[in-house]
């Protein structure tokens, strides 16, 4: 089994020397992952919305209840400071995650407003239950209410007995669930899960291969694919929504929020960077190689060592953040932010690849970087 | 209803920027409960038939230049040439009053040394007072985006100083960032003189004669201080009422419920005035955080208005007090202070032989001492105490033969630890009642009724943030950007909207000076 640090969490990256089979499960049965030290916030009270409106790039106000909605946050410039979900339990309750801490930032823009914000990280788990087959068995554990649950929505129902929160969503990109429950219960939760997927292949399923299924998915990561503003020692390394592909999730033409003149304004005059999804010319891949007589050698797993991108003429257009042979599609796959000013659509683009220590450009075709997007995963 | 300007808050700088406005032809409306016209000198009845004169009363720095440029003469205002402060030490009373001869000779009472130096002192604080308060009596630069005029009028008052003399440059230099402590020590030796001298200026903010650049309140203190107005701060209100309302400054006697930059003001009535300009006379907190629109604000910039420190450490008793008539001996009629300079009572007023104004500090120490419990949220045994005794000046502040006396007690905490219960209030009250009754003998035994108003009830009554007399602390940092470098100039972020309180440069008191400046800068625009 390998741990790696998540939060402060001791987490699972793989339960077994290599991911594979866990990933296998993400993609073709169901894998299990404790999402437990994600941040966690429960935002209640009479301005609760007022709050989330002020503080998310998207309309909160939209949001209906019983439904979960994907969002990021900005500062006063429209520079990206993190991305996480929102859901409403409630017409002034709403559950919040963030990759990193967020409370201080929550309480500082709730200063005078009627709102409680607490930091349930550690009173609630959250277990993600991903892939094809986590319907059958949630629905075998929690009852035919699931069966029904759309994408994006949430029900609060019992599992063992146990109140849960699940919610349809996952960052897997496939067919999947999130489980909320209340701390002491999440080991029964989790037993009870892994009783009801028996049948279904169940595997407990760690980080590494979630990594790799993101990447499929296009998912961005915070502090890989970009990081948040308040970490950023220069403004170069700053990025707005605009500029990672989350234009869709700003919604500009409404009451004030954190970040909109600058947003606004991006989108008046358009952004400097663009985020692509790029995949690697596999016969030029093996060539490079080929050349010292080696098989084309991709990560065991996925990477999130930025690589150079370049342009034809060798000048460097932007960098590949995180990528991963895909067993799925069978391509090798990277995230990648490009500089609209060097690059246009149907330029051609090379991805720097180290064979034998030697520094090499591999030809790469740009993608959505929604690699991966089954059916199942928001149909019925 | 639509006007040119609407001033909110009916206080020293909302009637000053009005009335600036109206006299050079703006459509000026004031909107502001009756009430609460005069805002910190408005008067309430806490005590049947006994009413407080409000909760600042010190109209020594009220600018002159206003008094001119608003003919506030012609407005009955008149600057006084008798009154007195008495300040009680450790077994002494000196009398300040308003001629430095007359003081020095006081002083000398107790220390021959301290006298000469107090003269020494005076003739400093005259000469270095000039670039100074030139400083303090202009709009100021616009820090945030300088303009060229900003960046010569920034030079031309660093010019300024250098006039003053390396010696004398060089010494102002040094002495505003000090202690007061430290500042007064190096000039007397007499420790009721310090502390007399020091107790004002120490509790403008959140700091005690040992908080470094406590020494920058004293200067400013010093250098625009003039004769007091007969009258003092319910005198003075007057004068600026009626000036308003001569120019043509219409009052609405409304409250605001908030505030459209650019718009208008909604009240709570719903009624809606419109106005291109606005004045807000309330401290930046309450207008920022209470009356615009939450989401209106960048980050950031609540961020700085939610920083800008306002921790109120004062708490106000009033005491409504039985006939201390001629036939009681007082204290300070004891002393022999000079009675003839009394201003003569009125029908209903007493010829009490108590003093108009005192201070109640034995030593600088003391001031300190009384300080360190609040830091610990806890009440004070020993309060130095600020004394205003109104009923010697307005007849129709207390009934026939009565008297009231506003004490400004230094220091209580805003939030007292176990929370400020009628137990707390009585304790607070009575020492309060002993220390001055140690100095005035017999007010204790008199007293048949009384009000305390803790930091939070001040916030409460009077709408200042935290309970913070100034409308913000005095600080050096909080003194020359006020309240943020956004609003430097009285400007706000929001086109339109201008502060113009004592949380805006040059800082809270009855200066007059926020609201005049305001009402110059825009006028300009």
């Amino acid at each position: 089994m390998n741990w790696k640090d998540w939060a402060g969490y001791y987490a699972v990256a793989s339960y077994d020397t290599n991911h594979d089979q866990e990933y296998f499960a993400y993609r073709h049965a169901a894998g299990l992952m404790d999402a437990t030290p994600l941040f966690k916030y429960e935002v209640k009270g009479p301005d609760s919305l007022n709050l989330l409106s002020r503080i998310m790039a998207k309309d909160i106000g939209k949001l209906r209840l019983g439904r979960v909605t994907y969002c990021c946050w900005c500062d006063d410039d429209g520079k990206i400071l993190d991305d996480g979900t929102v859901a409403r339990l409630g017409m002034d309750h709403f559950r919040v995650t963030a990759a990193e801490p967020f409370l201080h930032w929550f309480l500082q823009n709730a200063r005078t407003l009627n709102v409680t914000i607490e930091d349930i990280t550690a009173k609630f788990g959250i277990l993600a239950l991903q892939g094809p087959l986590s319907r059958e068995i949630l629905v075998h554990a929690a009852g035919g209410e699931v069966a029904t649950l759309r994408f994006f929505r949430l029900i609060e129902t019992r599992i063992d007995g146990r109140n849960v929160t699940i919610t349809r969503t996952g960052y897997t990109g496939d067919l999947g669930y999130e489980i909320w429950c209340g701390n002491s219960d999440a080991i029964a939760v989790y037993d009870a899960l892994i009783e009801s997927g028996k049948n279904y292949q169940i595997m407990p399923a760690g980080l590494a291969a979630l990594d790799v299924a993101r990447i499929e998915a296009g998912f961005i990561m915070n502090g890989v694919d970009y990081f948040s503003a308040n970490h950023c020692l220069i403004d170069s390394q700053k990025s707005t929504p605009y500029e990672l592909g989350l234009g869709w999730s700003v919604n500009l033409e409404r009451d004030c929020f954190i970040g909109q003149k600058a947003l606004q304004a991006e989108k008046e005059t358009g952004s400097s960077w663009q985020f692509v999804g790029l995949e690697y010319d596999w016969e030029a891949f093996e060539e490079i190689f080929a050349r010292f007589d080696l098989p084309p050698q991709t990560h065991s797993g996925a990477w999130r060592t930025a690589v150079p991108v370049y342009g034809r003429s060798g000048k460097q257009v932007g960098q590949a953040t995180s990528g991963a042979w895909s067993p799925t599609l069978k391509k090798n796959l990277a995230l990648a932010s490009l500089r609209n000013d060097d690059y246009s659509k149907g330029d051609a683009l090379f991805i720097e690849v180290t064979a034998e220590y030697e520094r090499k450009r591999c030809p790469v075709r740009v993608s959505d970087p929604m690699f991966f997007n089954p059916e199942r995963k928001r149909g019925k | 209803m639509s006007f040119d300007v609407v001033v909110i808050g009916g206080g020293v700088n909302a009637l000053t920027a009005a009335a600036y406005l109206a006299k050079a032809g703006r459509g000026v409306a004031v909107v502001c409960p009756d009430d609460e016209i005069g805002g910190l000198c408005s008067r309430h009845e806490f005590y049947p038939g006994y009413y407080s004169p409000g909760i600042l009363s010190d109209t020594s720095m009220f600018r002159k230049w206003i008094v001119d440029e608003l003919d506030l003469r012609g407005h009955g205002l008149v600057k006084s040439t008798s009154s007195k402060t008495v300040a009680f030490g450790k077994d002494q009373q000196i009398v300040f009053s308003e001629s430095t001869d007359k003081t020095t000779d006081e002083i000398a009472r107790v220390s021959e040394p301290d006298a000469e130096s107090y003269r020494a002192m005076k003739a400093f604080y005259q000469k270095i007072g000039g670039p100074i308060s030139q400083f303090l009596n202009s709009v100021p630069a616009d820090i945030v985006d300088p303009e060229t005029t900003d960046l010569w009028s920034l030079f031309k008052r660093g010019f300024q100083l250098r006039r003053l003399g390396k010696k004398d440059m060089l010494e102002v230099l040094r002495l505003a960032p000090m202690t007061v402590y430290d500042w007064l020590d190096e000039w007397f030796e007499n420790n009721g003189l310090k502390a007399a001298l020091a107790l004002p200026a120490v509790t403008e903010g959140y700091s005690a004669p040992w908080s470094p650049g406590t020494n920058a309140n004293l200067l400013i203190r010093e250098v625009t201080r003039g004769p007091r107005v007969q009258g003092d701060g319910l005198a003075l209100v007057e004068a600026l009422e009626s000036a308003a309302r001569s120019n043509g400054v219409q009052f609405e006697p409304g409250i605001v419920d908030s505030i459209e930059p650019g718009r208008g003001v909604r009240l709570e009535d719903g009624d809606f005035m419109e106005a291109k300009t606005i004045m807000a006379a309330y401290g930046p907190k309450k207008v920022f955080l209470e009356m615009i629109d939450a989401r209106l604000l960048s980050h950031k910039f609540e961020q700085r208005i939610s920083k800008f420190r306002t921790r109120g450490l004062t708490s106000q008793l009033l005491l409504a007090v039985e006939s201390y008539g001629p036939g009681v001996e007082s204290s300070a009629s004891r002393s022999g202070s000079r009675q003839s300079d009394k201003i003569s009572p009125g029908p209903g007023n007493l010829n009490s032989g108590l003093p108009e104004m005192a201070l109640i500090a034995e030593d600088l120490d003391g001031i300190e001492k009384a300080f360190d419990p609040v830091k610990y949220k806890e009440v004070t045994r020993r309060p130095c105490l600020d004394v205003y005794i109104p009923s010697e000046i307005h007849d129709d502040l207390a009934p026939i033969g009565k008297t009231v006396i506003s004490v400004l007690v230094h220091y209580t905490p805003y939030a007292l630890r176990g929370g400020w219960t009628p137990e707390a209030r009585e304790e607070l009250s009575g020492n309060v009642i002993d220390v001055l009754d140690e100095k005035i003998p017999g007010i204790k035994e008199r007293v048949i009724g009384k009000e305390l108003l803790t930091p939070g009830d001040i916030e409460q009554r009077y709408g200042l943030s935290g309970g913070q007399l100034y409308e913000g602390e005095h600080a050096l940092d909080q003194l020359l950007v006020r309240p943020a470098p956004e609003c430097s100039q009285y400007k706000t972020p929001f086109e339109g909207l201008f502060l113009c309180s004592g949380g805006s440069f040059p800082g809270g008191g009855l200066t007059g000076a926020p609201g005049a400046l305001a009402a110059k800068l825009v006028m300009q625009e």
